[in-house]
């Protein structure tokens, strides 16, 4: 008797209301948990903004997925000063096949316009080239403006049956393990009730509620989506600073730095004053040109003779006069003199009031040294003092 | 209804007249826009005054500046030894004690590569003054040449005619200047008979030919 009473133990009700409950919360974990999207990952670009009638390019990339699948792009987040009115950057999307998806719309356009890009191959990456463009009508007022963009691949598998898009979820397996299992409990459940079957209403609910969660699981796996954020970020880029004699950069927080020097009390006739100045280029990657303007007044002014010299990465040319023989240099008109320090090449790196000079920088300074001399004319035996104000007006400006 | 409100010209001057109309507005719109920037530009500035000047007094607050050399600073000598008569030319400096009196000149501004001068002239118009001899001392060394005593004219033909040399003194110190006179050999007798106030007129000016770096003023 004991041989026949140990297949009793075996419950089969029993375990396909487990079977049913761990199907029916796998399914539900399934069904309302999105997974993370591993095989995209979220990425930062940062752009620099151009200068006026110039743009930046620069490429999004949906990286492929084990099933095929249809692209829409859109801008969730778009936010900054770079961005705003009726000057702020415009940006121009074309796909691979050359096609334009967006053209020159602002960012508040591409907010508000998903751009569907349309199916694409398992397996295959998906790229997008961006052209953002500052028109050419926008003012200084954008030179320091940046702004941080939020473009969004969303995906969603084109196979049948509503199968999930890549989200680095197994749910192929998720889903077969949930298959077997209902058939499992289903089997179970109709071999024990050939004995009781006025009970078998409350297993075949529990199967019936198996099947209902199965059903909400396959219609909610069409809300997942594949999604990559790519921040955007664009930062104003250009200005240009001064460094002190201690490497120590000199830069404006408002709007243009100011730099003095000590009066030595040493302008008699037949001396020179060395004045010597370094200037940058304080771009992350906008190469500037740039100019100075020399101007002199007071008393002494009109005998003065001045001489420039320019220092680029330790190769020294003259500007204006004969540094080497201050003596000769030359007179300037009272307007001021213009000369050019040609193109710069940006610093790489933004640097702000107070940072330390970085030697990878080195490219973008130039050093001047504006040789300042008092001829000693007879003439100045007459007078018991005179001055003069040398200026030094520095002006840059992008390419 | 219709016909009232309609406007009293041809569709075709309508036209024109709106097409005109819309090129004025154009017109405005788009000028502005021709005088917008094209780049982003950046200013940086840096000014210096520089000035040189050149001031001596006989103090050191400069107030007794004397610079009329018809309006000089009187010195009454506290030593009443009368003007001592050379009865050779002298080599050196004479050992006989002769009337001298004291001045002080300070430089006051800062640049110190200055030349000093110093050279003797008749306050008045003496009969006495051609015969004198004159030794200038400096921190109690004399300037002259051998420390020989000369005559006016000679110390205002030293140094390509722009006198004794006077050592620039220390800042805040001054130079202190002692005069002292003799009557020369061979005066005549008017000399001898004759009051006398020789002046000693001190001439301060820049040398230049320097380069000196401005330094920056850092905030």
């Amino acid at each position: 008797m004991s041989a026949h009473r140990a297949p009793r133990r075996f419950r089969p009700r029993l375990l396909a209301a487990a079977i049913t409950a761990v199907i029916g919360l796998a399914l539900v974990v399934v069904a309302t948990v999105p997974a993370n999207a591993t095989s995209t990952v979220d990425r930062s670009t940062v752009l620099d903004v151009p200068a006026p009638g110039h743009s930046v390019q620069w490429t999004l990339t949906s990286l492929a997925t084990s099933n095929p699948r249809t692209v829409v792009l859109t801008v969730p987040g778009a936010l900054g000063a770079a961005l705003d009115g009726a000057n702020g950057m415009r940006f121009t999307l074309t796909t691979e096949q050359g096609k334009v998806v967006a053209n020159g719309l602002s960012a508040e356009e591409l907010r508000n316009t998903p751009i569907n890009l349309g199916s694409v191959p398992a397996k295959t990456d998906l790229h997008v080239f961006a052209h953002a463009e500052l028109p050419v009508e926008a003012d200084n007022g954008f030179r320091t403006a940046s702004a941080t963009m939020v473009f969004r691949f969303s995906s969603e598998s084109t196979l049948p049956g509503g199968l999930l898009a890549h989200t680095g979820l197994d749910v192929f397996g998720a889903l077969a393990l949930a298959v077997a299992l209902i058939v499992v409990a289903l089997v179970l459940l109709l071999w024990s009730r050939r004995r009781r079957r006025g009970t078998v209403i409350v297993p075949l609910l529990g199967a019936a509620c198996a099947l209902v969660l199965v059903g909400i699981s396959a219609t909610s796996w069409a809300i997942f989506t594949d999604r990559a954020g790519l921040d955007v970020t664009a930062q104003g880029q250009f200005g240009i600073g001064l460094r002190d004699s201690s490497n120590v950069v000199r830069q404006a927080t408002d709007k243009t730095v100011s730099y003095t020097f000590e009066d030595a009390g040493s302008l008699v006739p037949g001396n020179t004053a060395v004045i010597t100045l370094a200037v940058f280029n304080d771009s992350v990657a906008v190469q500037g040109r740039i100019g100075l303007r020399l101007t002199g007044a007071g008393s002494l002014a009109p005998s003065l003779r001045y001489s420039v010299a320019v220092d680029k990465s330790g190769t020294r040319s003259t500007l204006l006069g004969n540094p080497d023989s201050p003596g000769e240099g030359v007179a300037i008109p009272v307007a001021g003199q213009p000369i050019d320090l040609g193109v710069v090449d940006p610093a790489g790196v933004r640097l702000k009031d107070g940072d330390a000079w970085p030697v990878s920088a080195d490219s973008s300074l130039r050093t001047l040294t504006v040789y300042v001399h008092l001829p000693d004319d007879a003439g100045f035996r007459a007078s018991s003092s005179g001055s003069a104000t040398v200026t030094l007006d520095l002006n840059g400006s992008t390419l | 209804m219709a016909r009232h409100l309609a406007p009293t010209g041809t569709p075709r001057r309508r036209r024109l007249l709106l097409g005109t109309a819309a090129a004025g507005v154009l017109t405005l719109i788009a000028l502005p826009i021709g005088a917008t920037w094209a780049a982003f530009t950046d200013g940086a500035g840096a000014s210096t005054s520089q000035s040189g000047k050149i001031d001596i007094a006989q103090d050191s607050a400069g107030t007794s500046q004397y610079g009329d050399r018809s309006k000089p600073n009187v010195v009454t000598p506290t030593d009443k030894t009368l003007i001592a008569y050379l009865r050779s030319a002298p080599s050196g400096s004479p050992s006989v004690a002769t009337a001298s009196f004291p001045v002080s000149v300070y430089l006051l501004t800062p640049y110190r590569s200055v030349a000093l001068r110093a050279t003797l002239y008749d306050t008045g118009s003496s009969t006495a003054f051609p015969w004198l001899l004159f030794d200038i001392q400096a921190d109690g060394a004399s300037v002259l040449p051998g420390g020989t005593p000369l005559s006016a004219a000679d110390i205002l033909a030293l140094n390509d005619g722009t006198g004794a040399a006077l050592p620039v003194p220390a800042e805040g110190s001054p130079a202190a200047v002692t005069v002292r006179v003799w009557l020369a050999p061979g005066s005549p007798p008017a000399a001898f008979r004759s009051a006398v106030t020789p002046g000693i007129a001190i001439s301060a000016e820049t040398v230049g030919g320097q380069t000196f770096i401005v330094k920056e003023k850092l905030g």
